[in-house]
């Protein structure tokens, strides 16, 4: 047995009872119940959706029936909200090589990526504000729908899980914001270097996760 | 004697995915997704009030798909601790059986998800 032990990386967190980083595990067990959480909020979608009167031959339009997708898809703005969809996936691409980039030591290069994905996130949000906004204009709210769903007794629950889905989506989003803010202030500052920038590692894991989100809620809200 | 604490930088020094790896994905994301907006095009239903099953199951095996290289590729799930794959693994299982709680009686064949109210309760909750 060797009298001599190695010093622990600087910043390295300490190792759990299963040898992996604490704080690494943290985050895992963070985006567990992050799984859940946004889990709870799209079955409530499906359940609701699911259980809504359909359509007969004698009642085309029962009271509280789920919009149509073709309903639903002229009201939402499918294109727009395809952009924002490919903008989180650049933006993942752009923490994926922030990380890579400081794995080489290029500090530079790490600060220009994370300013290009804190860009790429203020985008997002702009987007998904100013289709808030047309949304609120056109009648679709957390309680309402458009006037000419609403008459034909198209259910409101739509609204409300609509926003509840991308309304909590786009907190988290705003999180990540405000995180990388701080992230590139301290890449700019030269506080990540190759042996220790596993902040810069665990918010990776934290933006991709909210670009996972993003790519099944767009496909349940507004494809289906 | 206890072994030094590995640091996340020293953990991913020898393996993890490469640039090339990181390309692929992304390129593979930004063209399944734009083959995700033309698939309601290509497999409209009869039914105007609800997307068929094959729609609902074309559309969810590609996010799904989408999702995994995310977190396979851009996550490391394929390179780190099996761990961590273990523990999202138990947050999906937990979270599926309440579907199937929730869906009882409702679902069916898989992918007439969409078609149908809940017709009964689970036995054992009435």
């Amino acid at each position: 047995m060797s009298a001599h032990v190695e010093a622990p990386v600087m910043g390295a967190p300490a190792a759990t009872a299963t040898g992996l980083p604490s704080r690494k595990l943290s985050v895992w067990l963070f985006l567990g119940s992050e799984i859940l959480f946004f889990s709870a909020l799209i079955f409530s979608y499906i359940v609701l959706r699911m259980t809504s009167p359909l359509p007969t031959a004698a009642n085309p339009n029962p009271v509280g029936m789920w919009p149509t997708p073709h309903e639903i898809q002229h009201v939402l703005n499918i294109p727009l909200t395809a952009l924002n969809t490919f903008l989180l996936i650049v933006s993942s691409m752009s923490v994926v090589m922030a990380l890579d980039a400081i794995q080489k030591g290029n500090k530079r290069r790490l600060t220009q990526l994370l300013a290009v994905t804190l860009v790429l996130g203020i985008i997002f949000l702009s987007i998904q504000g100013y289709e808030y906004t047309k949304l609120a204009h056109e009648g679709l709210w957390f309680n309402s729908i458009p006037k000419d769903l609403a008459d034909q007794g198209r259910s409101v629950l739509m609204g409300t899980t609509f926003f509840a889905m991308t309304g909590f989506h786009g907190m988290h989003v705003f999180a990540g914001v405000i995180m990388l803010i701080i992230f590139t202030v301290k890449a700019h500052l030269g506080l990540y270097t190759q042996e220790d920038h596993a902040g810069v590692e665990l918010f990776g894991l934290y933006w991709h996760f909210v670009d996972l989100v993003w790519i099944i809620l767009f496909t349940i809200v507004y494809l289906l | 004697m206890t072994e030094p604490t590995p640091g996340l930088a020293a953990e991913h020094a020898h393996h993890g995915p490469s640039v090339r790896a990181y390309w692929i994905v992304f390129f593979s994301l930004a063209i399944l997704t734009a083959i995700e907006l033309q698939i309601p095009a290509m497999m409209e239903g009869n039914d105007p009030a609800r997307p068929s099953g094959a729609l609902v199951g074309a559309l969810m095996v590609t996010a799904l798909f989408k999702a995994g290289l995310v977190a396979a590729f851009y996550m490391h799930l394929r390179y780190d601790s099996r761990t961590y794959s273990y523990m999202m693994l138990v947050a999906i299982v937990v979270i599926m059986f309440f579907l199937w709680l929730l869906t009882w009686g409702a679902v069916g064949p898989l992918f007439d998800l969409f078609s149908g109210g809940l017709r009964a309760a689970p036995p054992f909750l009435v």
